[in-house]
């Protein structure tokens, strides 16, 4: 028999400061004023862990106990008994309920041959029938059917978690046994499998944010256990432990950083809308070129070379209003991981890096919704079931109403015209087929418009759509499937002449399928493998005359149809409680129709721990990356002018590896994580431009490419502490990023043939991001961003020529802007915990570069054919104060 | 058009900050100088001229001097297909140190069209040659016009062309201006001294300082081409943009097009110069790019020469654009001191002495003559603004 056993567990109680300190013996000891939950809580800590209660909410008495230690239990029942309260003790344990008696007895014979654990059943009865949110953690659970029980191995418990209090799955929760070495974590289904010796045992849950669980359970055989945790009222004395900050010592995999929403919400960033993307690049080994730039550069690989995957399906550009913000709606997304180095074999396509943002299912309970006002933007999101806790929808939506500031400018400047205005939708539904299986349904519009005149228009579009089908087909084997249809288009509008105004629109399309599948084999084997296919269908560009008077002649390049498709298949092997590996491979293979040569190859992925103990490790890993696509560019910046390009008989696919190693530390009681990751990487084929390169409707692109090499390698050291009042992290990064011409072109090769530094070399970099707490409504948070000037090729020399002063200028690359600093600063008021009010309001003030700093974009020389003067171009030159609403309701 | 500025100026208007963000700013730069520069085109069916020059560091305009001198030693020739050459005939009526000269001048006026041209150009450092080439046909300017901006503060002049092939042009085009503009104050009267003894006369038409005229050639760098168009023509493509407050714009301005159709590897060279000297630095601009020429070291294929000598004919037209029709100008109000009204010939030898110069007569209510109004003569002089009283040849009105 598999029983399902439903907990409704939580800590009430944390969170409220002890009603009185701990004291010496002999002292007077005991509570003044407390209310039941803190005088429960007190006798939990001081006297006997082992005391539960069902909450009675009209009990609104206060207890005050002043005697000495030994008779406190005894007086505390007194008085709880004279307040209504049966107290029954069991087996060393009391259990507390108003008007109740309990039965501690069982009809005769109910026990033969059967295990203690069953004793509770009548309790567990009782709870069954009650709503109350329990506190349950030592009571004993039966995994697997006592009659059949095995003798000895292993057995696989299995489950879902999820969030007590809106039912929502919750992925990336620690699993683990007590034994230091069995670790999983949970996937974005909030699913768990672990394996688990038979026999009497214990079952850890930890996660960022929730409440450590650790459950006693009795293992007979392969069965399932649902659980949901709670979130974690901040403590405000002492640090919980907390397995989060020891997930460095468990897996080996490396260069993984994830982030979740409640992180993020309390990273101040410009304009104060929470910001996924731009946490991302808080953490080391991620940079940027600059402010309101849309790509980042993680370990000196270029901006094409991250998969973006939103609920698994590809953004080709998550940003709004160039850059300034992320498309992703903060009140939708639940988590974002971004892996750098060790990149799973169930992931390929881009060389550098991989990251995944994951929306939220909606809330099963209740119908719910927030609403979010701020500078640049508003928000709204809605979320609840559909059909009680099988069928859930979450809702989101942003707009924008910048345009009212151009409307305060004087008609005659040259920007009365100009507008720029975004919109983004989300769209969750989850449905629970059975206990083992369910589907999952994700819709992604967004839009950005933008024009700084009358004459010329730039536009773009997202448009993701998905179908997930998560299924467990045993306590062993699951599976996930998923389809759907990734859309990027991009446009441009020029009507400056009339004679010659277009309309330029480029587009990627594209439809993917993926089956992964995960198998527990053994006790120490968890294989992934799959197939993964992409079909493309890009618009390189189309251009079309704009209005009956243009002699623009329409064209229209032909488009680049292919498909990418994969297999692969990797191992984690716990080889024993000190050594583990990780191994995938993956064959990834490039069809273009109409192309002479075959792209396609094998991808390596491997990587090793060994842990000295609980709390030293060392990692060690080795990846290899091919990628297809590419994107043509010839700014620094992701531009309105870039295209995507597939692989072709003249573009050959690029092609990396990295090799990396790791340190890790935690100390400090388990809050405090040290890392200090090295890596080298070097990739081959990536595209760079010739000089003076037309990149726009050019048929034959490829004859104004070349390709190059790039090495980088590096250093991160980073110290992060998730728990307690200050929590946040910091990191040193030495990086560098260098780029070389493969083919040489004589007189024409970049830089003569020789290293030239990457735009987004930038050597040294510090990142702060901290949080403190005073309490639990009110944080500052501060972060804080120092890095090496990017290097930029500036003007060295002038001449006069044809009438006018013209500039020479350096060797690509070849020097630097000034060093970019950055402190923010932001106030964070959270809701007050009143349960009953309706609404939560809370506020964010902050101010973005609070030093005013002129942090340089770029610096250069321009002449206007009479005289050359020099600039710096500064995007947010000064301090940017903002405010932020937010109303959940 | 510049984007970066305009997102620049968005993001601030965003931030409710006030300051700009584009600051004045000196990158340090060690400098470079010492590239070759070789300025000019091969015109056939007409006469030409080729420069020479160095490119200086951007922080150190001083040095080089001993590679100046290198450009006296400069000996050039005009090469054609079929071996004919043409000498250089600059003459500066000076012995030059080097035997040579930086500067050359050609007469092609003569030469064949249908050949091939390159120049060669020899000194002390080495040979250098341009690539051969044909001249192209110019095409034709079909018209010349200007079009002001509805908020009347710029003025686009545009030009209209089309050559007869069907194949797509690529365009460049020069423009040498001239325009008429006046003094501040119209001086009415002149003083004159004889020994010692000052009179003050009415200003006779041939002496008058009111109007003047000068010229200059535009600093941009003009291109087009009818590459994706339907037809072999532009229309209305923009050369230039001027201002209402352009001085040029005041009364009347002349504009002398000279087109000439170019190779698209030209067309790029050009762009490129165009691009890198206006359209950086943006948030979205494209990185600067090297520039290569057509002039290449014969010895040291990798030197780096500046310029593009390009072999072409060249089709020339004229716009007059005058300003009581056109009625775009906006007259600055200038900050002029106010005169002194001096009477008698003392004060006038003294103010005349002092830089000073009558305009025009004051008189009481009665019409009597109370004395002349004295101004500084960069208020009445028309010439102290650097143009001169030479109204060119065919000017479309008789201003003196």
């Amino acid at each position: 028999m598999k029983r399902r056993v439903l907990l409704l567990l939580g800590i009430l109680f944390l969170g409220y400061l002890l009603p009185c300190g701990a004291q010496t013996p002999g002292e007077p000891f005991g509570v003044y004023k407390a209310d039941i939950d803190q005088l429960i809580r007190f006798i939990r800590t001081e006297v006997s862990p082992d005391v539960y209660f069902v909450r009675d909410t009209s009990d609104h008495k206060n207890y005050t106990i002043r005697v000495p230690r030994e008779s406190f239990l005894q007086k505390a029942f007194e008085e709880l008994r004279a307040n209504g309260y049966t107290v029954t003790e069991y087996d060393g344990k009391f259990f507390l309920i108003r008007g109740t008696d309990l039965a501690t007895t069982l009809p005769s014979g109910y026990f033969e041959d059967k295990k203690e654990t069953r004793i509770d059943t009548a309790f567990q009865k009782y709870l069954a029938n009650q709503a109350a949110v329990m506190t349950f953690q030592n009571k004993v659970y039966e995994i697997g059917d006592p009659e059949q029980a095995r003798k000895s191995g292993k057995s696989t418990v299995r489950g879902y978690v999820r969030d007590v209090a809106n039912g929502e799955p919750l992925a990336g929760v620690s699993v683990f046994l007590d034994d230091g070495r069995t670790y999983v974590q949970t996937d974005a289904y909030g699913f768990y499998k672990i394996a688990m010796p038979v026999g009497a045992g214990k079952l850890n849950f930890s996660g960022y944010s929730l409440e450590d669980l650790k459950l006693d359970l009795m293992v007979y055989g392969d069965g399932s256990l649902d659980v949901v945790m709670k979130e974690k009222v901040f403590s405000l004395k002492g640090a919980v432990i907390s397995a989060e900050s020891m997930v460095q010592h468990r897996t080996p995999q490396m260069g993984i950083e994830k982030v979740r929403m409640n992180v993020i919400k309390n990273v101040p960033v410009v304009f104060g809308e929470a910001d996924a993307l731009k946490v991302v690049m808080t953490l080391p080994g991620v940079k940027s070129v600059g402010e309101a730039s849309s790509g980042f550069n993680v370990r000196g690989g270029s901006t094409d070379q991250n998969l973006v995957l939103f609920n698994g399906g590809t953004v080709y550009n998550p940003n709004h209003m160039f850059g300034i913000l992320s498309s992703f709606n903060p009140d939708v997304i639940n988590d974002v991981e971004l892996y750098k180095s060790s990149i799973p074999a169930q992931y390929g396509g881009r060389i550098s890096s991989v990251l995944e943002v994951r929306s939220r299912d909606g809330n099963n309970k209740k119908v719910q919704g927030s609403l979010g006002l701020g500078l640049l933007t508003s928000r709204l999101h809605l979320e609840g079931p559909l059909v009680k806790d099988r069928t859930t929808f979450i809702l989101g939506g942003r707009t924008t109403y910048s345009n009212w500031i151009f409307n305060l400018l004087p008609e005659n400047s040259s920007y009365a015209g100009g507008k720029a205005s975004f919109q983004d939708v989300n769209l969750g539904l989850s449905h629970k087929i059975n206990e083992r299986n369910s589907i999952h349904a994700y819709g992604y519009f967004s839009r950005d418009k933008f024009s700084f005149s009358n004459d010329t228009t730039f536009r773009y579009r997202n448009i993701n759509g998905s179908l997930k089908w998560h299924s467990i087909f045993s306590d062993r084997h699951t599976m996930t499937a998923t389809v759907g249809y990734d859309s990027y288009h991009y446009g441009i509008e020029d009507r400056f002449n009339v004679y010659t105004a277009y309309a330029l629109n480029t587009a990627v399309d594209q439809a993917f399928a993926k089956v992964h599948f995960t198998t527990t084999v053994g006790e120490d084997h968890t294989l992934g493998y799959g197939i993964a296919a992409v079909g493309y269908d890009l618009n390189p560009g189309s251009y079309h005359p704009a209005g009956d008077s243009s002699l623009v002649l329409s064209r229209d390049l032909d488009h680049e149809k292919a498909l990418e498709a994969a297999l692969y298949a990797g191992d984690t092997w716990r080889i024993n409680d000190k050594l583990s590996l990780e191994a995938g491979l993956r064959w990834s293979q490039f069809f273009r129709p109409g192309s002479s040569r075959f792209h396609g190859g094998p991808e390596f992925r491997l990587s090793g721990k060994y842990s000295f103990n609980d709390v030293t490790s060392v990692k060690a890993g080795f990846n290899t990356m091919r990628q297809y696509i590419h994107m043509i560019s010839n700014s620094i910046n992701v531009s309105p002018t870039d295209s995507w390009r597939l692989t072709s008989d003249k573009i050959r696919p690029q092609t990396g590896w990295q090799a990396a190693a790791g340190f890790y530390r935690t100390l400090m009681d388990n809050t405090l994580d040290l890392s200090l990751e090295a890596y080298f990487k070097q990739v081959k084929h990536y595209i760079d431009y010739k000089s003076g390169a037309v990149l726009v409707m050019n048929e034959n692109l490829a004859d104004e490419l070349v390709e190059t090499e790039n090495r980088a390698y590096g250093v991160e050291l980073m110290a992060k502490k998730t728990i307690g009042k200050l929590n946040g992290w910091v990191s040193y990064t030495y990086s560098r990023s260098r780029l070389r011409e493969m083919e040489d072109r004589g007189v024409e090769t970049i830089n003569g043939g020789r290293w030239y530094n990457a735009a987004y070399d930038k050597p040294h970099d510090v990142k702060v991001v901290a949080n403190y707490k005073f309490t639990h409504r009110y944080s500052i948070s501060a972060n804080l961003d120092y890095a090496t000037g990017r290097p930029v090729t500036i003007p060295v020399g002038r001449y006069s020529y044809e009438g006018g002063i013209r500039l020479v200028y350096s060797e690509r690359n070849s020097y630097r802007i000034p060093d970019y600093f950055r402190l923010d600063l932001a106030l964070i008021i959270e809701p007050g915990h009143y349960l009953k009010q309706l609404t939560h309001f809370s506020m964010t003030f902050g101010c973005y570069n609070v030093t005013g700093r002129k942090n340089p974009y770029s610096v250069y020389y321009t002449s206007d054919g009479y005289k050359i003067s020099g600039h710096m171009l500064s995007v947010f030159a000064t301090q940017i104060p903002y405010v932020n609403f937010n109303l959940k309701f | 058009m510049s984007t970066y500025r305009h997102i620049c100026f968005l993001l601030l208007l965003a931030a409710f900050a006030a300051t700009s963000c584009v600051y004045d700013f000196r990158p340090q730069v060690d400098g470079e100088g010492g590239y070759l520069i070789v300025e000019g085109d091969i015109v056939v069916g007409d006469s030409f001229d080729i420069l020479t020059s160095w490119s200086s560091s951007l922080v150190d305009t001083t040095q080089g001097d001993e590679r100046w001198q290198i450009l006296n030693t400069n000996k050039m020739h005009i090469e054609a297909s079929d071996g004919t050459r043409y000498e250089n005939q600059f003459s500066s009526g000076f012995w030059s140190p080097g035997g040579g000269s930086p500067r050359g001048h050609f007469d092609l006026r003569e030469a064949d069209p249908s050949l091939q041209y390159r120049l060669v150009l020899e000194n002390v450092r080495g040979t250098y040659v341009s690539s051969w080439a044909s001249p192209m046909s110019p095409g034709q300017i079909d018209s010349l016009s200007y079009r002001i901006s509805e908020d009347r503060t710029t003025m686009s002049i545009l030009v209209a062309a089309h050559a007869d092939d069907t194949s797509e042009s690529y365009y460049r085009w020069s423009v040498e201006e001239t325009w008429e503009y006046h003094a501040d104050v119209h001086a009415y009267y002149k003083y004159i001294e004889e020994g010692g003894v000052g009179q003050i006369l009415p200003m006779p038409e041939s002496e008058s300082l009111y109007y003047c005229w000068t010229g200059s050639r535009r600093p941009e760098i003009m291109t087009g081409s009818t590459q994706g168009l339907v037809e072999n023509r532009l229309a209305d493509h923009l050369l230039y943009t001027m201002t209402n407050r352009d001085v040029r714009l005041s009364i009347l301005y002349r504009a002398d097009v000279r087109q000439m159709r170019i190779p698209e590897e030209a067309y790029r060279y050009w762009q490129v110069m165009e691009r890198n000297s206006s359209d950086i630095g943006g948030l979205f601009s494209p990185e600067p790019s090297e520039l290569r020429g057509n002039v290449v070291c014969v010895e040291r294929p990798e030197e780096l020469v500046l310029g593009y000598v390009g072999v072409m004919s060249v089709a020339t037209r004229r716009l007059h654009i005058k300003n009581y029709e056109a009625r775009f100008y906006r007259t600055p109000s200038p900050i002029l001191p106010a005169p002194d009204t001096l009477g008698t010939d003392v004060e006038w030898y003294k103010a005349f002495r002092s830089g000073y110069l009558p305009g025009d007569a004051v008189f009481t209510e009665n019409g009597d003559l109370i004395g002349y109004e004295w101004w500084p003569r960069r208020c009445v002089d028309c010439l102290s603004k650097g143009g001169t009283k030479n109204r060119p040849a065919d000017w479309p009105n008789n201003d003196y």
